[in-house]
């Protein structure tokens, strides 16, 4: 026995079958818009939370990239100055040994004693370097000089971290008291002290403590190259975090749009289909209403 | 056979069609009543009688319109549509919700994401005075944000409890109708009239009804259609019926003081009912406010008081440009309880940015120990997996609230708990708000799921029901022509009737 269809089924069938090509076509049409097909969570929960989680680890490596790169241009500079108080270091050995025996002439001396004058200021001047508003050797203490003039350190031993990757953080300035004092370093010199005693060795005209300071200069070259190191080490360590930092931008902006994006192909082509559909039901709708038995039956 | 018998059976015709073709006019005309039954003449003959030889009487009369309904489908809809309804406001509400906390223009990982961010800007350069303001205002940005949010919620909460409000005022419309159509329905029956029309209302107010709460119908013997609410009471006996009514409750489980509770008010007692309440929308509306909104305003308020408190513990160790320590960066939250509402920076903070810490030694500009200490705090696990097990107690309330009846305040204006609950590691900040909203985000596919099948079970039922009982243009364009003919045949029996008598008056003259 056929089914007896009311009069409002149709309308109402007609009607059903319109919003829900309707709302297919909105679905889709937001879809396109955005060009996501994840739009909310409840669109597909276990992606949403991995997509969320990755975009709070962008969010944050963002942060660590840019400390990672303020890390290695202050480990720079300081590699930089280290640089340069081991050439001063260098040429002050040099002279040295020049003036170890007794066979320069005194007039001579007092030359060489100058330059090791000049030597000793640009020392200082080199360690009282000032980088993004910090004084590098000065430890916490970074507002004023590091060094004065008699080669009295005014800092301290503070070691400034910098995060530069989840939970790896980096000391981005080197111990001056280790690495110019020679505190706490075993066999350890103060590179200010061999200057000076140079510097005293010229200045008086006394071999003894030209002598002596040749063997401090030796030393203060020694501990400027394991400072110099040890700076190469901690830069490769931010080379290493950085490389990660752009493997993980890499894949988990891929990943991100996997799960996130619309294949914009599939996505116009669907705009069409439910285009197609929308009609398509339109007019079988418009076929059914339109068709009035009641006014045939009666005439 | 008399001929006034052919006249008077001609007339019964005459009437018998004149009834149907109106019944027919009655199903037009109502072709687009929503819940209207179609109603079918019941035409029977009459039976003639032999008296003394003779035969008298017969023909046919309308016996009765005939309510063309299928009861059992009735019982189906009312069952379906409990589920229908409660899906509906789980759905739609859910809905909102997650537009709130899981809104792509605005992350809300991003609030303690740009806080942590700046705390790190500073580390990197804690001498920069700049970079102190810039975290000021990021703690402050998180802080309106988690206030923000949770005002939010929390008017969506309000509007639950307004939304349970308006729909037991419309219960109580429904039954107190539902109780007229009864004794409406008992009179008509009474006066053997066929109350098809109050039957077809009577209906609708039950499949309304059950669609707001679940109701057991019961049909008397008297056909008198009695709603009950199981484990609580009568709503409706007869034509008496009980109201519904809503009083703002202590809290009690996931529900927080001040909502919203369902009682009936019988003669004898006030007796509550939310807890009864398993299905439809009203149940929905609990659902939605105790199981979804509380836990997720829950979980905000956790991780906004765990990120004040931890926070403001580092702080306090470190001393700030100004040589001074033991200061907070947040004002220092009383208890979970709506922290993220009440979250704010330090009195005195935005215009004094030196009382910052970012280091324990004072005179030590590049000091950053305290602002890399606070920054590992969004990589630390502070929080269990589940936050309900964190919810601290609720101060004991006696008594009733009245409708606007804000919560407990101490004089810093924070309310809530005053103790402080354990924590343990298990997630960080940032994962427990991605689970919280995940969790709204799995509530809210499985109930767009659900309401999609109580959808296509409600459209199925009803186009049953329509075929049943929905009226068709081209049946009822045949039962005219059908009774028109027979009108039209009768009249002419009549006329034939009358033929005979003329012809029989003229052989008398």
């Amino acid at each position: 026995m056929p089914t007896r269809v009311s009069t409002a089924q149709i309308f109402d069938g007609t009607h059903a079958h319109i919003l829900k090509a309707r709302d297919q076509q909105v679905t889709t049409a937001e879809q396109s818009a955005t060009q996501k097909k994840l739009v909310r969570p409840s669109d597909n929960v276990g992606g949403w939370v991995k997509v969320n989680s990755l975009k709070d680890d962008q969010s944050v490596r963002e942060t660590l990239n840019r400390n990672a790169a303020v890390a290695s241009h202050v480990l720079s500079t300081t590699e930089g100055i280290f640089e340069n108080v081991f050439n001063s270091l260098t040429r002050a050995y040099e002279l040295a040994i020049a003036q170890a025996g007794n066979s320069d002439s005194l007039q001579n001396r007092q030359m060489v004693a100058s330059e090791a004058r000049e030597l000793y200021n640009g020392v200082i001047q080199t360690l009282n370097t000032r980088f993004a508003n910090r004084t590098l050797l000065g430890g916490f203490k970074s507002q004023g000089i590091a060094f004065d003039e008699e080669g009295n350190f005014l800092g301290d031993s503070g070691q400034i971290e910098i995060e530069v990757d989840r939970g790896l953080k980096i000391p981005i300035n080197i111990s001056a008291e280790q690495a110019v004092l020679g505190r706490g370093v075993l066999g350890g010199t103060n590179v200010i002290e061999a200057l000076k005693t140079l510097l005293t060795g010229l200045e008086e005209n006394n071999t003894e403590f030209v002598n002596s300071s040749i063997d401090l200069l030796r030393k203060s070259l020694e501990q400027m190259t394991t400072a110099r190191a040890e700076i190469g080490g901690r830069m490769n360590g931010i080379k290493d975090a950085l490389a990660r930092h752009s493997l993980k931008d890499e894949h988990e902006a891929g990943l991100i749009s996997e799960i996130e994006d619309a294949d914009a192909i599939k996505v116009f082509s669907d705009l069409a289909r439910d285009q197609t559909i929308l009609n398509a039901v339109i007019s079988t709708g418009q076929k059914l209403l339109n068709d009035q038995p009641f006014e045939k039956i009666l005439g | 056979m008399a001929i006034s018998n052919i006249l008077e059976t001609g007339r019964q015709g005459l009437e018998t069609s004149r009834q149907a073709l109106q019944l027919a006019a009655q199903n037009i005309a109502n072709t687009n009543t929503p819940g209207y039954s179609r109603q079918k003449a019941v035409i029977e003959s009459v039976e003639q009688e032999v008296t003394r030889g003779a035969v008298r009487g017969g023909g046919v009369r309308f016996r009765e319109p005939l309510r063309v309904h299928d009861e059992f489908l009735e019982k189906q809809l009312i069952e379906e549509a409990r589920g229908y309804g409660g899906a509906m406001a789980r759905a739609g509400n859910i809905r909102r919700v997650q537009d709130i906390v899981g809104n792509e223009a605005f992350r809300v990982g991003d609030i303690v994401n740009n806080f942590f961010n700046s705390v790190r800007d500073l580390s990197a350069n804690p001498e920069e005075p700049t970079l102190r303001v810039n975290l000021i205002n990021a703690a402050k940005q998180a802080s309106t944000n988690f206030q923000e949010i949770h005002r939010q919620l929390d008017g969506i909460r309000k509007d639950l409890d307004f939304q349970l409000e308006t729909q037991v005022g419309r219960v109580n419309e429904l039954t107190t109708e539902l109780a007229d159509l009864n004794a409406n329905i008992s009179r008509a029956t009474a006066l053997r009239a066929a109350p098809n029309e109050l039957l077809d209302k009577r209906d609708a107010v039950v499949r309304e009804l059950a669609q707001k709460l679940n109701v057991q119908v019961l049909t008397d013997q008297f056909n008198q259609k009695n709603l009950i609410l199981e484990g609580v009471g009568v709503l409706v006996a007869g034509s008496e019926h009980n109201d519904l009514t809503v009083m703002r409750t202590p809290a009690e489980g996931e529900k927080v003081a001040g909502s919203a509770d369902v009682f009936l008010k019988t003669p004898q007692a006030l007796s509550k009912a939310t807890h009864r309440l398993t299905d439809g929308e009203l149940a929905g509306l609990v659902q939605v406010r105790d199981q979804v909104l509380n836990p997720a305003i829950n979980g905000l308020d956790t991780v906004a008081f765990e990120l004040t408190r931890t926070v403001n513990e580092v702080h306090r160790q470190g001393t700030g440009a100004d040589g001074l320590s033991g200061r907070n960066l947040f004002r220092e939250p009383n208890g979970v309880q709506d922290a993220a509402y009440f979250m704010e920076i330090e009195e005195g903070l935005e215009s004094n940015p030196s009382m910052v810490a970012t280091g324990f030694q004072a005179d030590s500009p590049s000091d950053n120990r305290i602002c890399l200490d606070i920054a590992d705090l969004q990589n630390a696990k502070l929080l269990p997996h589940n936050l309900r097990d964190l919810k601290a107690p609720e101060p004991p309330v006696s008594g009733e609230y009245s409708d606007d009846t804000p919560a407990e305040e101490n004089e810093l204006g924070w309310g809530g708990a005053s103790t402080t609950p354990s924590l343990e590691g298990q997630q960080t900040l940032n994962e427990a708000l991605t689970n919280m909203i995940g969790e709204v985000g799995s509530r809210a596919h499985f109930e767009d799921e659900e309401l999609r099948h109580q959808e296509s079970i409600m459209q199925q039922l009803t186009n049953y029901r329509e075929s049943v009982s929905g009226v068709s243009l081209e049946e009822e364009a045949l039962n005219i022509m059908q009774f028109q003919t027979t009108f039209n045949a009768s009249a002419r029996a009549m006329k034939m009737g009358s033929e005979l008598f003329q012809t029989i008056l003229d052989i008398a003259d």
